[in-house]
């Protein structure tokens, strides 16, 4: 499944309206703000359709994933935007991971959580509140805000750069950061750079890839919040910077950045290309084979 | 949470982050047990609780984050 999609979820008392992007969306915020609501509007519509009041609108069949036989749901599914919350215990399952890789549905998964096994973008995890669009009226508008969309200031001077990976990605900036007096790290994975910027007193960057970090969000943005002298630069992937620099010439370099949802899986950790599938390791090939680079 | 008499165990993180002030006041009554599965923002101000994965106890949000993002 690719592409955006825009989600309506309505009835005579409140209003939803929201556009899905990629595989994995996850809502997330106080309580009383409207998420369970959602929920139970998607199963009543499935359930008792426009008798139930409720009307959802979508390109795609949008149904709720829950109890003991979601993976008999999901293998019978394709095409689809599933949404769960946290009620279910299976969101936080391996089992339930491997489905999602496999699956050729979108997710929305409601949880304050993080859900460590699943890599999901820090641009796709939402909030939800009232914007007051129809105001006045019986009709509460509700809308979904991303949570981590503060930008950073720039210029900033790090003493200490922070690299999720160990690959290309931190070769690279190893390389830039050579001939200065800046001092880059690998983390060694993203479930390692809590532990290791906690405490942390020097002017530091971290740089991880945007379109998988998400779980680890929470504590980051909160470590960042609380320690000022951390600052976090979460560019979509390696990759992404690579294509988006001007480095690689063609048209349908330009033209995969410019419709990249439309071209492109928005699977985290794989690329798949139009024309082919091509797996990560073999994108970095290509780039130490290409004589343009 | 607050009328409970027999010593429970609260999944806070189904409350959410606007219930953090409520239970910062009904542990001013009684001693509260909560399990939480995100971060809980418990606000700028001081507060006492002993983290039971650890036996540390916090006092304030940098304490309780520097223990908290280890479990979850």
């Amino acid at each position: 499944m690719k592409g955006k999609h825009k989600v309506v979820v309505k009835n005579n008392k409140l209003h939803y309206e929201f556009e899905i992007k990629r595989n994995i969306t996850i809502i997330k915020g106080d309580s009383a703000t409207g998420k369970t609501t959602l929920i139970n509007m998607i199963r009543q519509y499935a359930n008792l359709g426009v008798s139930s009041g409720v009307d959802v609108v979508c390109d795609v069949p949008c149904r709720i994933l829950e109890g003991p036989d979601w993976q008999l749901v999901l293998r019978n599914v394709s095409g689809y935007i599933l949404f769960t919350d946290e009620e279910n215990a299976f969101i936080r399952t391996e089992q339930f991971a491997a489905a999602v890789r496999d699956s050729d549905n979108y997710f929305v998964i409601i949880t304050r959580e993080s859900l460590y096994n699943l890599p999901y973008s820090v641009e796709e995890i939402y909030g939800i509140h009232s914007s007051g669009k129809y105001q006045n009226t019986k009709q509460v508008y509700q809308q979904l805000y991303k949570i981590y969309s503060e930008a950073e200031h720039f210029p900033i001077e790090p003493k200490y750069i922070v690299v999720e990976d160990s690959n290309s990605g931190y070769k690279f900036f190893k390389d830039i950061t050579r001939e200065s007096d800046i001092r880059c790290e690998s983390a060694g994975g993203k479930s390692k750079l809590y532990s290791l910027l906690c405490g942390m007193k020097d002017e530091t960057c971290v740089i991880a890839d945007g379109a998988a970090i998400g779980a680890e969000m929470e504590k980051l943005h909160k470590l960042s919040q609380m320690y000022r002298n951390i600052k976090l630069y979460l560019p979509e992937s390696f990759e992404w910077i690579i294509l988006s620099s001007g480095v690689i010439e063609g048209k349908d370099v330009s033209k995969i950045e410019c419709e990249i949802g439309k071209t492109i899986r928005q699977d985290a950790g794989c690329l798949f290309f139009r024309g082919g599938y091509t797996e990560k390791n073999k994108f970095y090939n290509f780039f130490e084979n290409s004589s343009k680079f | 949470m607050a009328f409970d008499e027999n010593d429970r165990v609260f999944n806070a993180s189904a409350c959410g982050d606007n219930c953090s002030k409520w239970i910062l006041q009904i542990a001013k009554d009684k001693d509260l047990t909560i399990n939480l599965r995100h971060i809980m923002d418990f606000g700028e101000g001081k507060f006492e609780a002993r983290v039971l994965n650890t036996g540390q106890m916090v006092h304030n949000m940098l304490e309780f984050l520097d223990v908290a993002g280890e479990y979850v």
